[in-house]
């Protein structure tokens, strides 16, 4: 178990997020997750800032493990960065 | 007026290739059974004879030694004679080449293979004549060396032992032994450098004649430029693949194995310069050929290619195709001539090669007059005593064979006239010599349609589609994926055949009709992306991995695990020639449909096979250039582009134009489009259940490289974001 935060910003019709969500399931990470394209307009415009200044490409899934951030469904590094 | 013979067995087979065996005085017998157990009974060695009905040494052997009753005599006396069309049965043919090259250093057709009556080989050889040539034996003196042995006890042993050493050496050669040797990923630069090495620079091609058109040598390299493209360290091999690649494919459509009035090429050229050929002409190497010219339409955006497709993919359509929409095999390089010209000997007029193709100047002049005639012969090298130079065996005396002797810009300077009008009178005089040219007998066409080579047209016609956006094309790869699921499929136990003709399905599919028919429906799905071409494709997928998928080496056997119990050995194919191999198929269609259905078994039998293969090319990666482009494919970023939007609307054919328009290497398009395609397509790939139109507006969700972005809705928006 990592005692890291972790945070998703995903889009709800992308294929890795849904990938990465599972493979968190299936590691019994607890995260939030946010489907930014499932937000009204004012409230996605702010997310998608926030999202920005973590990943300025703004693509999905960005994923935020304590301080550390993954671009992509990418398991060896969302695992380093959860430290497993 | 003789009166034709009695027929022998092969009077009940439907391949081509056998029925022009059927009146010989040969007692030939097909494969199977009846044969092999007759050989077993009595003692005697099996005479394995292959070949195809297009093959032109194997009617010279037919009429000279098959039709010959002293020689049946000899034959039928000695020896188990069995026939065998090689387009049948692939699996035969591999053991039994393989066997030949190892005995003599090379092979081909027709192939006349020794076998014992446990079918092991233990000796063989290709075309031999009925009386000694220098460097030949005559065909009836090797039947009775080897009847004489075969009496002889000891020698009989020695022949016994001989098929026994051969067999184990054979399945040896066959055999792949695993490997944990890491793929090395230098391969695809070798293989580049040694394609420069063997690359013509005069005359394009990568051998010395003969010359095969060789379709995945231009795939690889187009591939590989697509590879270099953003590597600046790179740019110059990048560059030196494209032009390879393309004076290549410039220089075998200006040739004279390219057919300039009917469109289509012939099968190969038997000088450097491409200009003479054997003129019979093959379904494989016209699909594989439009996908190459497509493929270089699509980088260069040059008419010149795309006007080779097309005509090549309308010479298709109008000479190939069975009426319910399967294509048929092949034309033959010989016909009967005009019987002004006919050469009668013992009142029998022989066919001739390439009778139906070439002209002799007079014929051009009359039909074209002289001012048209002149232009046209200029354009075309056409010569008064005729232009072949190269022509050992006499069949061309007089006789033009046309290739582009001067470019348009040329011709219009010699003549003075506009280009245009050059061009207007060319495409005229093309009409009218096709039209005189319909009026010739035709060569003869090898009707049967084959599962493995329909699914390559279905690729190369569904990808000229989503180029050239020809609704014709379209139409007709669905056509032929319909004929095959009507004709040649078994949806009860989920089984392929190979082969159809004249009402009758015949043979167990091999792993080359699953592979290039699961290609030709994930091309298919890409061209009008109806969910259920991906659905048939998954299922013949799940069989072939459960029929053909050696799990302990990797890599997929020819035959299904029960195809003939009289098969010596199940072979794999690793090496890409005239047809890619049904491994390095496989293994791009795995890759492709994990992407596309997210079954992670997919991935790792295709990993798998890779390496087994790559380990074994080590030395010689040009051998496999088709798997190369596997392991490209499976190394590059993924890109998929899922459009969501009605087909028939503008805005979403404003983004499917905008998806394709370039050529990217790992580029998936999807088109969700209403609620049963989706709910079809969320079967492999949930997320889609998600994805619908916005307010009514096609829009376009991007993933590269394991991240998505939003939707975007303009077509340029599209655009910016692939490059």
């Amino acid at each position: 178990m990592s005692d890291r935060l972790v945070k998703i910003y995903a889009l709800s019709t992308c294929s890795h997020c849904k990938s990465t969500k599972k493979f968190l399931d299936d590691c019994t990470i607890m995260y939030d997750v946010v489907d930014v394209d499932l937000l009204g307009g004012e409230e996605r415009k702010a997310i998608l800032e926030d999202v920005k200044k973590f990943n300025p490409k703004c693509s999905f899934p960005t994923i935020i493990i304590g301080d550390k951030v993954v671009v992509g469904y990418r398991e060896k590094e969302i695992k380093e960065a959860l430290g497993l | 007026m003789k009166h034709k013979p009695r027929p022998n067995r092969l009077i009940s087979e439907k391949s081509p290739y056998l029925l022009q065996h059927a009146y010989n005085p040969v007692d030939w017998y097909p494969w199977g059974n009846e044969a092999l157990q007759r050989s077993k009974s009595e003692s005697k060695p099996i005479l394995l004879s292959i070949g195809y009905s297009t093959c032109h040494w194997c009617h010279v052997m037919e009429e000279e030694s098959f039709m010959d009753p002293a020689i049946a005599q000899l034959m039928n006396d000695n020896f188990i004679c069995i026939k065998v069309d090689r387009e049948e049965r692939p699996d035969l043919d591999k053991i039994y080449i393989t066997a030949v090259s190892a005995l003599t250093g090379s092979a081909g057709w027709p192939l006349n293979v020794f076998l014992t009556p446990e079918q092991k080989p233990f000796f063989g050889g290709t075309y031999f004549p009925p009386a000694q040539k220098p460097g030949i034996l005559a065909w009836p003196d090797l039947l009775s060396v080897i009847s004489a042995a075969w009496q002889h006890p000891d020698k009989r042993q020695q022949l016994l032992s001989s098929g026994d050493e051969l067999t184990k050496n054979i399945a040896s050669y066959f055999s792949w032994s695993t490997t944990d040797d890491p793929i090395n990923f230098n391969l695809i630069h070798k293989a580049f450098d040694n394609f420069t090495l063997n690359y013509d620079k005069r005359a394009g091609g990568f051998s010395p004649a003969p010359k095969f058109p060789s379709p995945s040598i231009q795939n690889f390299l187009m591939v590989y430029y697509h590879f270099c493209e953003n590597k600046e360290n790179k740019a110059q091999q990048r560059d030196q693949a494209l032009m390879m690649s393309n004076f290549t494919l410039r220089a075998m459509a200006n040739g004279g194995i390219y057919d300039h009035i009917g469109g289509g090429f012939h099968r190969y050229s038997t000088d450097a310069k491409w200009h003479v050929p054997h003129f019979e002409k093959m379904l494989y190497d016209n699909a594989q050929l439009i996908d190459n010219y497509v493929d270089a339409y699509q980088i260069t955006h040059d008419s010149f290619f795309a006007d080779v497709a097309m005509e090549t993919a309308d010479y298709v359509l109008a000479d190939m195709v069975h009426s319910e929409g399967g294509f048929y095999s092949a034309e033959d390089a010989d016909s009967l001539p005009l019987s002004s010209e006919a050469h009668e000997g013992e009142g029998v007029v022989q066919k001739v090669e390439g009778a139906f193709y070439v002209w002799e100047q007079h014929e051009i002049d009359t039909v074209l007059g002289s001012r048209m005639g002149k232009i046209f012969a200029f354009r075309y090298g056409i010569k008064p005593g005729g232009n072949v130079e190269f022509d050992p065996h006499g069949d061309f005396k007089g006789k033009n064979i046309l290739f582009v002797a001067h470019s348009l810009d040329e011709t219009a300077n010699a003549f003075g006239i506009a280009k245009n009008e050059v061009e207007q009178i060319i495409t005229a005089s093309k009409l009218k010599l096709l039209n005189i040219r319909n009026q010739r007998p035709k060569p003869h066409l090898d009707d049967k349609i084959l599962t493995s080579w329909n699914g390559l047209m279905v690729s190369a016609l569904s990808r000229a589609y989503q180029v050239f956006g020809k609704e014709e094309y379209l139409q007709a790869a669905q056509k032929a994926a319909n004929f095959i699921q009507k004709y040649l499929y078994d949806p009860k136990n989920r089984l392929l055949y190979r082969r159809w003709r004249q009402g009758e399905r015949k043979i167990s599919g091999v792993a080359s009709d699953y592979a290039f028919l699961i290609q030709g429906l994930i091309d298919l799905y890409e061209a009008d992306f109806d969910p259920s071409w991906l659905e048939w494709a998954v299922v013949l997928a799940d069989r072939q991995i459960d029929l053909f998928y050696d799990a302990t080496h990797g890599g997929f056997f020819m035959t299904s695990k029960d195809h003939d119990k009289h098969l010596i050995m199940r072979v794999k194919e690793d090496l890409d020639s005239a047809l890619p191999s049904d491994n390095s198929v496989s293994v791009l269609n795995l890759l492709r449909l994990s992407r596309l259905t997210h079954v992670k078994e997919y991935a790792i039998n295709a990993e798998k096979t890779l390496a087994h293969v790559l380990s074994r090319i080590n030395a010689h990666p040009e051998s496999a250039p088709q798997m190369l482009i596997a392991y490209v494919y499976s190394q590059v970023k993924p890109i998929d582009v899922i459009i969501a939007g009605k087909k028939d609307k503008k805005d979403t054919q404003s983004l499917l134009k905008a998806a394709r328009s370039k050529s990217i290497l790992g580029k998936m398009i999807l088109l969700v489009e209403n609620e049963s395609n989706r709910s079809q397509l969320a079967e492999y790939l949930p997320f889609i259940a998600a994805i619908k139109e916005t307010d009514g507006k096609a829009s376009a969700h991007v993933c590269i490289d394991h991240t998505c972005t939003m939707p975007v809705f303009d077509p340029d928006a599209l655009i910016e974001m692939l490059n």
